[in-house]
């Protein structure tokens, strides 16, 4: 080929991935971060919604999230919103299944939303995966958001973006929402291989209600079946728990920017503390400074997970000196019979008073490329528990020293770290 | 190659740009491969712009730039600009399997031209008859189109395009 072709090419390449790039500036930008607002007001300002919740039942493990989702589809009256990330039937979570299309025949309107790369879940779930389309002929409205398939490899755009939220929604008044998925791994004890995650469990009509909002808008931009906000009426009797404040920071469709902006919000507040599992620190230079800004004038401790697969792991071991760099306290989980259920959970308490909590990891993906749910909860009573919680799993970590982290600093760590800031 | 350069720039930053402003699902990018009696297979980069969504009768522009492959070898064909009118679209049909999602059966007629850089200009009608649609990807089968010369008087060739996918942004 001729050389002038070749420039051509690679010109024309360089502009189609210039045309798609995504960046995380805006989480430093000064129309995101006034200092003349205080946190509330800065997140609304950014576009967040504010709700009020009831104190959240807390889930770390999938059995017992599993039984309290079991009980919470069981009351459901008038509609079902089930979203998940990694949705698969296995025996781990048959009753869920059967729950749905129970209500689904018995007139309730059941909706349930997986991401297309559910059924090739890379975890240890896809030793058990089933599929759960036969719940389509008893009602449940089914949509998988981005298909992989062989005839839409065309649109690798689409590939690229997935839909990572876990949510459920029951009639207006029950909200669950946080990292654990629909499949085996979730389900499952942490002693016989399930991850270690978090579910929190709420009562609130508010956040129903602009969840509902937002689903009918996301639902009638993927399928034909349309539906309207009159076939989720709002929760009609009073909520008296629903007392205290939170932040909705719901990502979705053509601007994936809002939770980034939460993010750089919340670190450029921060004063005292800030206490942060990211699960994935797969970051770019915005998102490092972001927590650097937090780190000039608060305690910054992260602990990353240790994870037993050794792509991902490496790759995360690859960013442990830009973290360290920051100025935060960098502790790695030991491997230990604990870490054997990879520690999933997403988490960031920001000076004892604002807990953010979601499907979001802190990584690149999760702030451009993905759709996903995160809340940030203004209270003290929840944060202290939920630092309570941050220290016992400290217990397992160890702080690392720069020496380490520089050790991790290799060819391969970056090649992995190049893979994943896209994938995830 | 300065001018193939600039155009290429240009319509990048076009289509960037409008990608961006556009309304969701009106404008797509896809593949197709098809047939000819000329006896020549080709493949195709093509572009879809929307320009009305309406439940029934949508109108649509599509462009193609189409590579053939023939005994002479392979080359760039030409370019094919064609509008299409979607005649209706229904979710009651046999072919629910196609897809993972519900789809519409949306079959849609074309006409346009055919600019082939060795033959020259003609009329093109294609009937996409199979061709069902996701919110964000077209799938389409087996339509049959014909070429005929800008007097309308002969038919040049006729065709299948096997298969031709389109995904929405």
């Amino acid at each position: 080929m001729k050389s002038k072709n070749k420039a051509f090419l690679l010109l024309l390449l360089a502009l189609s991935l210039l045309a798609s790039c995504s960046s995380t500036s805006y989480m430093l930008d000064a129309k995101t971060l006034r200092s003349d607002l205080d946190v509330g007001q800065a997140l609304t300002q950014a576009g967040l919604t504010e709700v009020t919740i009831s104190y959240p039942e807390v889930y770390y493990d999938g059995v017992d999230w599993y039984a309290a989702l079991v009980e919470t589809l069981e009351k459901a009256q008038s509609y079902i919103i089930l979203e998940t990330f990694l949705g698969s039937e296995c025996d781990q979570n048959q009753k869920v299944f059967d729950i749905l299309a129970r209500k689904a025949s018995e007139g309730v309107k059941v909706y349930f939303v997986n991401d297309g790369v559910g059924f090739f879940d890379m975890t240890e779930s896809k030793e058990y995966l089933r599929p759960f389309y036969y719940l389509e002929d008893v009602g449940v409205k089914i949509l998988t958001v981005n298909p992989v398939s062989g005839n839409r490899l065309i649109g690798l755009t689409h590939m690229l973006y997935r839909d990572h939220r876990k949510m459920v929604v029951v009639d207006g008044l029950y909200v669950a929402l946080g990292g654990m998925n629909l499949n085996y791994v979730s389900m499952n004890a942490h002693e016989n291989g399930g991850q270690r995650d978090s579910m929190y469990l709420f009562k609130s009509p508010s956040l129903a209600e602009r969840l509902m909002k937002d689903f009918v808008d996301f639902w009638n931009d993927h399928d034909w079946r349309l539906v309207s906000e009159a076939d989720f009426p709002p929760w009609q009797i009073s909520c008296p728990e629903a007392s205290i404040t939170a932040y909705l920071a719901n990502q979705y469709g053509k601007s994936r920017t809002i939770i980034a902006k939460a993010y750089g919000i919340l670190l450029s507040h921060a004063q005292k503390k800030v206490e942060f599992l990211p699960y994935l620190p797969y970051m770019d230079n915005s998102m490092v400074k972001a927590i650097a800004n937090a780190a000039q004038n608060a305690e910054v401790k992260i602990l990353v997970p240790f994870d037993s697969r050794r792509a991902p792991r490496v790759a995360a071991q690859y960013a442990f000196l830009d973290l360290m760099e920051t100025g935060a306290t960098v502790y790695r989980e030991n491997a230990n019979d604990n870490s054997n259920g990879l520690l999933h959970e997403k988490l960031m308490i920001v000076d004892g008073q604002y807990s953010v909590v979601g499907s979001m990891n802190y990584n690149f993906r999760s702030m451009t490329l993905s759709d996903e749910i995160a809340l940030i909860i203004d209270s003290k009573d929840l944060a202290s528990q939920l630092g309570d919680h941050f220290d016992s799993l400290l217990e397992d970590g160890r702080p690392l020293t720069a020496e380490e982290a520089q050790s991790y600093k290799t060819l391969e760590g970056a090649l992995r770290f190049a893979m994943v800031i896209i994938g995830g | 190659m300065k001018r193939p350069i600039a155009i290429a720039l240009i319509l990048t930053v076009c289509l960037s740009a409008y990608a961006i402003l556009a309304p969701n699902r009106t404008l797509g990018y896809g593949a197709s491969l098809s047939g000819s009696s000329s006896a020549t297979v080709d493949a195709s980069l093509n572009l879809r712009h929307t320009l009305l969504n309406l439940p029934v009768l949508t109108p649509s522009l599509d462009y193609s730039l189409t590579l053939s492959s023939s005994v002479d070898g392979l080359h760039i064909r030409g370019i094919r600009a064609q509008a299409s009118l979607t005649l209706f679209r229904t979710l009651e049909h046999p072919m629910r399997f196609v897809a993972v999602n519900p789809t519409a059966w949306s079959p849609e007629i074309s006409a346009g031209l055919d600019y082939r850089f060795r033959q020259g200009t003609f009329w093109v009608l294609e009937a996409k008859v199979f061709k069902f649609e996701e919110r964000d990807f077209i799938y389409e089968w087996v339509c049959p189109y014909v070429c005929f010369s800008t007097t309308f008087r002969e038919v040049d060739e006729w065709g299948i395009t096997l298969m031709r996918f389109t995904c929405l942004i």
